[in-house]
């Protein structure tokens, strides 16, 4: 394919090639969500003996972003996996990471999501802030599990959330299933923008957002406050690159 | 001293001649024998051959049909041994038999036949004056309350009843196991159900545990029916010592049945007659057969087929036919609903049980009248194992009536029957090195002691299945079990052993593993099960697997507990639905369901039938004389051999030819629908497997494009684009080139059969746990799907061992890579030739295959240009929307 790597969704908010995250270019910001570190373990005390291997490929595209030299990072929420108290493991993870991203990025903003009680343990010891919301200029960056309370102010023109996970499900004249991450983006009902980013998490397996009603979704701001259906779609996939499929309700009418 | 007429493999020594009636008594105790002659007249004939044998210690197996006496065979020489240590008062509280069956209702069973000699010779004994102690026997299978097993702490029984999975606890149960050292006998039940699975495997690496423990020789009795090579089961069961199988003595009477084999079909004509007409044929002939005897055993191929005949006939002749006398058994019902249904075959109160498999083994059913099998049981070994539960004793004629469902249903019943009669067996064979079941006995083995790797090889490889396991391949395993995969700190959490390479021992590690051990080990996996729910109100209405739901799209209809719904979507591993619109019909055919696979043996008999007619047809022979020849060759019926010659008559008139005997015919042909490459490959379904997924590789590669296939046992198509050009020619000398093996395994990677059967392994070795920390993890809470897993895995080493083992499983359990080379060596070689042609439409043996195959895709290896060509299509369909 091609085209220039970087895909504009909307003036200053874009994507790179297949990486799951947003560069707010004008406040030479990088917005990312959903890293789930501790997965594997957490899932080891369930059972589940996974070797990890989420730490490192998160790291490795951190790496790449960095490269960009944009001053802040911005980590939209469920930075860990485990909803109780973190274990020992988890802990060092995000701890371990925390201490690399601070290397790389002259501010670093966490925004709490839901997966994130107990972070202040670790983020204390960097001086780090966890907000349930930020505004950077006319971006207001939450992560979407609940309605913040900036949402009803007037000083922001476009949200950005997490949480969803969005994927789209594709099927061939043989039935075959594929899925593919993807962002969403388009207006609110009033009039403003929205950028759902998909999960920066390895192992993130995602809603299949083209084949749920809407009442199934989980952020309350895509529910009630979104149209969803004219939403466009940009699928991210590492071998094929980024694709774009238009609006969702199009593709929900063909699948 | 054994002096006879004997055939010697080795060391097998096939026994031909019993022993004279005062040779086999004279080996009892006196009262064993006065009991034995008080209640019967005579020996039977596994019994002639066994009670010489067992007395002396020798290693046996005893196959046989039901009801042969092969338990008493087994139990009578041990019973009069027991007897006399008791008498000299050297009777220990100890265990000193252990009887294994793959069932616990047979165990149930076998409990109750050995009390009756217990009680009665010790009774027998008495009455003249030899006072001798109780032996006591005790069922240890997964139903036995906890009360009942510290009682058997307290005061163990000297014959232990249990299950494979059961015995494999016991061996790790610290105090109880110790009772194990004075084990001298181990009797295997069922060895043919046994032999050839990974639960059986998992039985071979206890007994040979079981024997470490006791640190001499024992005892090892198999009995089973009759089986195919009997030296591949004698291996299995007695395993091998200073690089050689231990001696084993094989005695096999299972010929001395005789059968009745009927062959029918429901209508006179399997094509002419519509699915209606042929099910209410059915059930009118099931109706007749079953009111003409007292009690009929009807025998399905599947689960879903054995709830539809219960269900048609209970509905057509409800007066007739309830709950009282007629009934289902099969694996997925309750065992409180098998057992009844067991109580009342026994007491004689039913007319009829309907049974996939369930009913094949031997569970005491009582008197049976005759058993019906509906369609092909695909193999020789099952159908005379299903027909010989009919009739009293051994001595009565096995009564068995076939009813085929379709025409190659026919010609296959047909060529069966003929080398059941002849006494051609198709072969089994014991999985090798099956990774997932060494791991399990690994960790149960390392709760015992500490082991170097050299005294767990030998143990292990002292196990048949093992024979050949290598030093890396052993070290490799114990490396993931010790958790070397993730970092030394994590390792406390994922280690379930602890390894050290510097000396090359291991031993056990983590506060859980025992109780990981005793709550996940066996062989037979769970399926994941994904729960549905009925939308508006979300009520849950039952589970469908996980590899169903991974193909439904929303708007599909699909049945479930004979209801039709709608699927509208899916969430976190949940499953929402609504019932579907009255009148319509399921859009998801079976893509799962595993069949049973028609035997290599059976198949390659079907082709040198096929070419016999073939040259009777090519030769000009009139009807007449074909169908005469088919009646006698095959003691069919008219009806059967009319409708058999007109299969063969269409097909030869539409092409001009028939495959043959080592032969694949491609017939390159379409429909409405699609085009396709039909192989004529009568191979069986694990064969074809193998060969479909390799030919459409190569024709996926040239074409760039999916490809759809069908397999049966019969041959397999692929389905192929609307449009395209395709050089069959080269195509057959490019297989020439390529290595089955590889292909196979880059292709499988991206199959539904790959996820599902890696969750199997995962689950078998201990990577996915089914119960934790004491808490039951039920699949469908774990919302983690078996693609993630292997993705994950995949990423961090292609050379998992449980990875390794899912592909072991699937190309040499499921398909069959070394029979599926053999053919592309016979290709090579010019000994099976190919032959093409084109037609216009499906000639009839194709169009079976195609309509009635299983299903399943090959995906084009270049996964970019998927979906891109995926992306384009939608975009063209979506701008034709806006």
């Amino acid at each position: 394919m091609e085209t220039k790597k970087f895909i504009e969704l909307f003036k200053n908010v874009e994507v790179y090639d297949s990486i799951p995250a947003l560069f707010l270019v004008d406040v030479s910001a990088i917005v990312i969500s959903d890293l789930h570190l501790g997965y594997e373990v957490a899932m080891a005390e369930k059972g589940i003996f996974l070797p990890k291997i989420q730490y490192e490929k998160e790291v490795a595209l951190l790496k790449r972003l960095s490269e960009f030299k944009f001053k802040t990072l911005v980590l939209n929420g469920d930075i860990k996996y485990e909803f109780s108290e973190s274990s020992y493991h988890e802990y060092k993870e995000v701890l371990n990471f925390l201490d690399y991203v601070k290397t790389k990025f002259k501010n670093i903003v966490i925004v709490r999501g839901n997966h994130d009680t107990f972070i202040t343990r670790v983020t204390k010891k960097f001086q780090l802030e966890v907000v349930d919301e930020i505004k950077i200029n006319k971006y207001l960056i939450t992560h979407g599990h609940i309605l913040p309370e900036s949402f009803f102010d007037k000083d922001w023109e476009t949200i950005i959330i997490g949480h969803e996970h969005p994927s789209i499900a594709l099927f061939d004249e043989l039935g075959i299933k594929d899925k593919l991450e993807c962002f969403l983006y388009g207006k609110l009902a009033d009039g403003r923008n929205l950028v759902v980013s998909p999960a920066f998490s390895y192992v993130s397996t995602g809603s299949e957002i083209n084949l749920l009603p809407k009442e199934e979704l989980l952020s309350p701001i895509l529910r009630e406050y979104a149209l969803v259906d004219e939403l466009k779609v940009l699928a991210i996939d590492e071998e094929a690159g980024p694709l774009y499929f238009g609006k969702l309700g199009n593709l929900r009418n063909i699948t | 001293m054994l002096k006879m007429d004997s055939l010697s493999e080795n060391s097998f020594i096939f026994l031909r001649k019993p022993f004279s009636r005062e040779e086999s008594l004279s080996v009892l105790q006196p009262y064993v024998r006065a009991w034995f002659e008080k209640n019967f007249e005579d020996l039977t004939p596994p019994q002639r051959f066994s009670l010489k044998l067992v007395s002396e210690g020798k290693n046996v197996i005893i196959t046989g049909p039901t009801g042969s006496g092969k338990t008493l065979a087994a139990f009578l020489s041990i019973l009069s041994e027991l007897f006399k240590l008791g008498e000299k008062g050297e009777l220990l509280d100890s265990i000193y038999v252990v009887y294994i069956s793959p069932l616990k209702a047979l165990d149930n069973d076998i409990k109750k036949n050995l009390m009756i000699p217990l009680t009665e010779i010790r009774k027998l004994a008495s009455e003249n004056g030899i006072t001798l102690p109780e032996i006591r026997i005790s069922l240890r299978t997964g139903d036995v309350s906890s009360s009942e097993k510290q009682s058997q702490l307290k005061l163990p029984p000297h014959i232990l009843i249990t299950t494979p999975e059961s015995l494999a606890v016991i061996l790790n149960a610290p105090k109880f196991s110790a009772y194990l050292k004075t084990v001298r006998w181990i009797v295997v039940d069922e060895i043919h159900e046994l032999a050839s699975n990974k639960r059986g495997v998992h039985l071979s690496l206890s007994l040979e545990r079981l024997q470490n423990l006791v640190g001499s020789r024992i005892v090892r009795i198999g009995l089973g029916a009759t089986l195919h090579p009997l030296s591949e089961a004698a291996k299995f069961l007695v395993g091998y010592e200073n690089n050689a199988p231990r001696e084993c003595y094989i005695v096999d009477v299972s010929w001395d049945k005789r059968y009745d084999l009927k062959l029918i079909t429901p209508v006179k004509s399997l094509i002419y007659s519509s699915a209606d007409e042929l099910n209410e044929s059915l059930y009118n002939i099931l109706n007749k057969i079953i009111s003409k005897g007292k009690t009929t055993l009807i025998f399905t191929n599947t689960r879903s087929g054995t709830e539809r005949v219960v269900f048609h006939l209970k509905e057509k002749w409800g007066d007739k036919y309830n709950d009282q006398n007629l009934g289902a058994h099969h694996g997925s019902l309750s065992r409180d609903i098998r057992l009844e249904v067991e109580n009342k075959l026994k007491n004689g109160q039913m007319k009829a049980v309907v049974s996939s498999t369930s009913l094949e083994l031997g569970i005491d059913v009582g008197f049976i009248d005759q058993v019906v099998q509906i369609g092909s049981p695909k193999s020789v070994s099952r159908a005379i194992q299903r027909i010989g539960r009919s009739g009293h004793g051994f001595k009565d004629v096995a009564k068995g009536i076939f009813i085929a469902m379709d025409r190659d249903d026919l010609v296959e019943l047909m060529v069966m029957l003929q080398e059941a009669r002849s006494r051609h067996l198709d072969s089994i064979e014991v999985p090798k090195k099956p990774l997932d079941i060494l791991a399990q006995h690994v960790v149960g083995m390392s709760l015992t002691k500490k082991w170097s790797v050299e005294e767990a090889l030998s143990l292990i490889r002292s196990c048949y299945a093992y024979r050949e396991l290598t030093e890396d391949e052993f070290v490799s395993l114990l490396r993931y079990l010790a958790g070397e995969y993730v970092e030394l700190e994590d390792r406390k959490v994922y280690g379930k052993i602890w390894f050290d390479p510097s000396d090359g021992t291991f031993g056990r590690r983590g506060k859980y593993t025992r109780v990981i051990y005793y709550l996940n080990i066996g062989a037979i996996p769970d399926e994941v099960k994904v729960d549905v729910y009925r939308l508006p109100n979300k009520k849950f209405i039952g589970g469908i697997e996980e590899s169903f739901l991974e193909r439904l799209r929303p708007g599909d209809i699909f049945v479930l507990g004979g209801k039709l719904y709608k699927f509208r979507y899916a969430r976190a591993m949940k499953c929402y639905v609504e019932p579907a619109p009255k009148g319509s019909s399921p859009t998801i055919p079976s893509w799962f369901s595993e069949m049973l696979p028609l035997s290599f043996e059976l198949a390659l008999q079907i082709q040198k039938f096929r070419e016999n007619l073939r040259n009777m047809l090519v030769g000009g022979k009139r009807k007449l004389e074909i169908i005469q020849w088919l009646r006698s060759s095959f003691s069919v019926s008219k009806d059967v051999a009319n409708e058999v010659y007109a299969y063969f008559k269409e097909q030869y008139l539409y092409t001009r030819t028939i495959p043959g005997y080592m032969e694949i015919l491609i017939e390159k042909t379409r429909d409405e629908r699609s085009n396709y490459l039909v192989f004529h490959a009568l191979f069986g379904r694990r064969v074809n497997d193998a060969l479909s997924r390799f030919f459409s590789i190569l024709v996926s590669d040239e074409l760039r494009k999916n490809i759809g296939i069908v397999i049966s046992d019969t041959g397999f198509a692929l389905i192929l684009p609307r449009s395209y050009n395709l050089d069959l020619q080269k195509l057959i000398e490019k297989s020439k080139l390529m290595d089955l093996e590889s292909v196979l395994k880059d292709n499988v990677r991206r199959t539904e059969l790959m996820k599902r059967r890696f969750r199997h392994c995962a689950a078998r070795s201990f990577l996915v746990l089914r119960n934790y920390k004491g808490y039951k993890i039920s699949v469908n809470k774990q919302q983690l799907s078996s693609q993630t897993i292997l993705n994950i895995i995949e990423d961090k080493d292609p050379d998992f061992p449980v990875l390794r083992e899912t592909y072991r499983e699937i190309l040499q359990d499921v398909m069959d890579l070394k029979r599926a080379n053999l053919v592309l060596d016979w290709i090579k070689e010019g000994k099976l030739k190919i032959r093409t042609i084109e037609t216009n439409i499906p000639s009839p043996f194709a169009h079976n295959l195609i309509v009635l195959g299983e299903e399943d895709v090959v995906l084009m290896r270049d996964k970019k240009k998927r979906l891109l060509e995926l992306h384009e299509k939608i975009m063209k369909k979506i701008s034709a929307l806006e």
